[in-house]
C-alpha cells in the first residue's frame, strides 16, 4: 500500500527516490489526461514532462487539504492550455444556436474502445478539443472555460457544439450506429 | 427493456474520464535529468554566492592584514620621532614637571608623558611661587592645561593600543640613548654586540609570508569491494590511479590558513564478466543488481565497435544478448576544485597541520574499454554520470621547512564523494578515496 502523504512529504523535501515513486504512481493516469489534450503521443509526452516538472517544483505549494490527484490533474490541464495558447491563435467562430444530439443505448456503445475515442478527440481542431475536454470530461462550466482560455462564454459554447458535431459524425460513421437524434438547444 | 441512453458527452466521459496509459519509460529519465539540472543550477547559484562571500571575506582579511602591517612601522617611526624630539625636554633641568618623573624605559609611554611638558615649558615664565612655596598657575594657564588633559588621555590610549601590537617585538631603546651618553665602541666591540634578530623597522620575514603555492602528487586508491562472481557473473574492482595539482594558500592567522586550487583525480574501475544488452538501439552493460549498486560507477554504453564486431551486424532483437561476458575498464576523470582550511600545530622546522574542506569535482574525462578474452572489442563511456560531484576531504600534513620559503610535505588524505557520481537510480556509487600527497610549497612575501 502506497503511503501517498509520506511520499508527498518527502517530495516536498526534495527526495529523489520519493519523486520516482510519485511519478510511477500517477504517470499512467496523467498520461491519459495529456493524451486527450494533444494531437499525438509526442505532444502528450511534452505536456506530461513539463507538467511533472511543475508538480515537483511546486509541490511545496500543495496544501494537503484537497485531492492530490486533482491538483496534479489541474497542473497537467493548465500545462496543456498554456501550450495551446502558445501554439494556436483563437479565431472567432460562427455562433451556433442548436444542433442535433444523437443518443445511444449502453449495449450499443459497449464495443467502442477508449483508444478509438481518444483518436477521435486527438483529431479535433485544437480549440474544439480543448473546450470539449474541459466541458465534457473535466466538468468545467462555460464561464470557467472562458476565463481559462480567455474567450467569451459564447465562443466556448460554439466551440463545444462544433466539437460535438464532429465527434458525433465520426462515431456514427466509424461504428455504424443509428442516428437516434433529437434537436437540442445549446445552453 | 429500458436501457440508459448516452449522448456524445456521456460516451466520451465514460470511456475516457479515467483513461490510463503507461508513458514511455524514457520520459522519467528526461524529467529526472531536468530536475537534476534545476538542482545543479540552484547549487551553482549557492556556490557562486559562497564564492563571492569567500572572496569578500578574503579581501577584507587581506586588507585588514595589510593595514596592520603597513601601519605598524608608521606608528613606530612616529614614536621614534616624537621620542627623539622630546630628548632635550627630558634632559632640560628647568622642566618643572618632568624633573620629578622617572623616565620610562618604554618609549611609547614616554610619548604620552612627554607631550604635556612641552606646553608647560613653553609657558614656564607665567608660573609663580606663593608664599608657602607652592606654585600657582594663573587662570589662563590652568585653563590651558585643563584643555590639554583630554589630549593626553587620547595619546595614552593610542600609545597603549600601539603597544599592544608591539608586545612581541623588541622595544626601541631610544630613551637610554637620549639619557645616557652614547658609548663609543671600537669596531671589534661593535662586531661582538649581539644584534636583535628582528627589529620593528625590519619586520620578520615569517610574519609577511602569507601567500604560498604548492604542487602535490599522490597515488589514489578508490574504495571498492571485490565481490566474487555471483549469480550474474560480474564482479567490480577499483584500481589505483594518480592524482595531483596545484593549490594556493593564504595564511589568515598565525596558525590558520585557507587554500584552493586545481587537482586532477581519476577513477579506474574494472568489471569482469558483464553481458551487454541492446536498449533502444544502444548497447548497455547490464545494470548491477541492487545489492551491488554501491560497487559500480555506472552502466557502460558502447559508442564504437571494433571492425570485427561491426562487420558481424551485432544485435538480434530487443531481448537478445549481443555480447556475453565482457570485461570493462572504466576511466572517469575529475578536475577537483577544493576549498579547504589548515590548522598548523607548532612553528618549528618540522610541523604538523590538520586540514579539511570540500571540493567540487567537475567531470572532465569519461572513457570505457570493452574487451573479450583480452582483446578490445568496443569502446564507450559510462552512462548517466553527473557533471559535478561534491566531495569532502580531511588530511594530516607533515611539513619540513627546507629553507625560509620552501617546505616539503607529506599528507595522507581521505576524500569521500558526498553523493552518487551517477544520475541513475540503479547506481549508488559514492566511493571514498585515499592518497598520500607529496608536495613542495613556496612562500611569497
Amino acid at each position: 500500500m502506497v503511503n501517498l502523504e509520506e511520499i508527498i512529504r518527502k517530495c516536498k523535501a526534495g527526495h529523489s527516490k520519493a519523486q520516482t515513486e510519485l511519478y510511477h504512481h500517477f504517470a499512467s493516469k496523467m498520461y491519459g489526461v495529456c493524451l486527450r489534450y494533444s494531437k499525438d503521443a509526442t505532444e502528450a509526452e511534452d505536456i506530461l514532462q513539463e507538467g511533472f516538472i511543475r508538480v515537483f517544483t511546486k509541490i511545496g505549494q500543495f496544501e494537503s487539504k484537497g485531492s492530490f490527484e486533482g491538483w496534479m490533474r489541474r497542473i497537467m490541464v493548465n500545462t496543456a492550455l498554456e501550450k495551446f495558447r502558445k501554439n494556436n491563435h483563437l479565431f472567432p467562430v460562427e455562433d451556433m444556436k442548436s444542433y442535433e444530439t444523437a443518443e445511444w443505448a449502453d449495449d450499443t456503445i459497449a464495443g467502442i474502445s477508449a483508444n478509438d475515442l481518444l483518436k477521435m478527440i486527438q483529431e479535433l481542431p485544437p480549440r474544439y478539443k480543448m473546450v470539449f475536454n474541459l466541458y465534457a470530461i473535466e466538468g468545467y462550466s462555460h464561464q470557467e472555460i472562458g476565463e481559462m482560455m480567455k474567450i467569451s462564454e459564447g465562443t466556448s459554447k460554439s466551440n463545444l457544439s462544433r466539437a460535438r458535431i464532429i465527434l458525433q459524425k465520426k462515431v456514427i460513421d466509424n461504428f455504424g450506429l443509428d442516428k437516434n437524434t433529437t434537436a437540442t438547444t445549446l445552453c | 427493456m429500458l436501457t440508459n441512453k448516452k449522448n456524445i458527452d456521456q460516451l466520451f466521459q465514460e470511456k475516457l474520464g479515467d483513461y490510463e496509459k503507461n508513458p514511455p519509460f524514457y520520459l522519467w529519465k528526461n524529467i529526472q535529468g531536468n530536475l537534476d539540472q534545476q538542482r545543479k543550477i540552484k547549487r551553482l547559484a549557492w556556490f557562486r554566492r559562497a564564492a563571492v562571500a569567500a572572496v569578500v571575506v578574503m579581501a577584507f582579511l587581506a586588507g585588514w592584514m595589510m593595514t596592520q602591517t603597513s601601519s605598524l612601522p608608521e606608528q613606530q617611526q612616529a614614536g621614534n620621532y616624537e621620542t627623539h624630539q622630546q630628548v632635550p625636554a627630558v634632559t632640560a633641568p628647568a622642566d618643572p614637571v618632568t624633573s620629578n618623573e622617572t623616565v620610562a624605559a618604554d618609549p611609547l609611554k614616554s610619548l604620552a608623558t612627554f607631550a604635556p611638558p612641552r606646553i608647560a615649558i613653553s609657558k614656564s615664565e607665567t608660573i609663580e611661587k606663593t608664599a608657602s612655596g607652592d606654585f600657582i598657575l594663573s587662570e589662563t594657564e590652568e585653563e590651558l592645561l585643563n584643555s590639554f588633559k583630554p589630549k593626553k588621555d587620547v595619546i595614552e590610549q593610542v600609545a597603549n593600543w600601539v603597544k599592544s601590537f608591539t608586545d612581541n617585538s623588541e622595544p626601541i631603546d631610544t630613551v637610554p640613548v637620549a639619557i645616557k651618553k652614547e658609548p663609543v665602541y671600537t669596531a671589534r666591540e661593535q662586531r661582538d654586540i649581539p644584534q636583535p634578530q628582528t627589529t620593528l623597522n625590519t619586520p620578520g620575514k615569517a610574519s609577511q609570508q602569507r601567500w604560498s603555492i604548492k604542487g602535490e602528487i599522490s597515488p589514489l586508491f578508490t574504495s571498492s569491494e571485490k565481490i566474487p562472481s555471483g549469480s550474474n557473473g560480474s564482479d567490480y574492482q577499483s584500481n589505483e590511479t594518480l592524482s595531483g595539482g596545484m593549490t594556493a594558500s593564504y595564511k589568515v592567522a598565525k596558525n590558520f590558513s585557507v587554500k584552493s586550487g586545481l587537482l586532477f583525480a581519476k577513477m579506474n574501475q574494472s568489471t569482469r564478466n558483464t553481458p551487454f544488452v541492446p536498449v533502444n538501439g544502444d548497447y548497455l552493460s547490464m545494470a548491477p543488481p541492487r545489492e551491488k549498486a554501491k560497487m559500480m560507477a555506472g552502466q557502460v554504453m558502447v559508442k564504437t565497435f571494433s571492425d570485427r564486431l561491426a562487420a558481424q551486424a551485432p544485435g538480434g532483437g530487443e531481448n537478445s544478448y549481443f555480447m556475453y561476458n565482457n570485461d570493462i575498464s572504466q576511466e572517469i576523470s575529475y578536475l577537483e576544485i577544493p576549498v579547504a582550511a589548515t590548522y598548523q600545530l607548532g612553528e618549528k622546522k618540522f610541523h604538523v597541520g590538520l586540514s579539511g574542506g570540500m571540493s567540487a569535482n567537475v567531470l572532465v574525462g569519461n572513457r570505457a574499454t570493452i574487451s573479450e578474452n583480452g582483446t578490445r572489442v568496443a569502446s564507450g563511456a559510462t552512462a548517466d554520470l553527473r557533471d559535478v560531484v561534491l566531495s569532502g576531504s580531511a588530511g594530516i600534513e607533515f611539513g619540513y621547512d627546507i629553507t625560509d620559503r620552501i617546505t616539503i610535505s607529506v599528507e595522507p588524505r581521505v576524500k569521500r564523494y558526498l553523493h552518487s557520481i551517477s544520475k541513475n537510480d540503479a547506481v549508488n556509487f559514492n566511493p571514498s578515496q585515499f592518497g598520500i600527497y607529496t608536495g613542495l610549497s613556496y612562500k611569497f612575501n
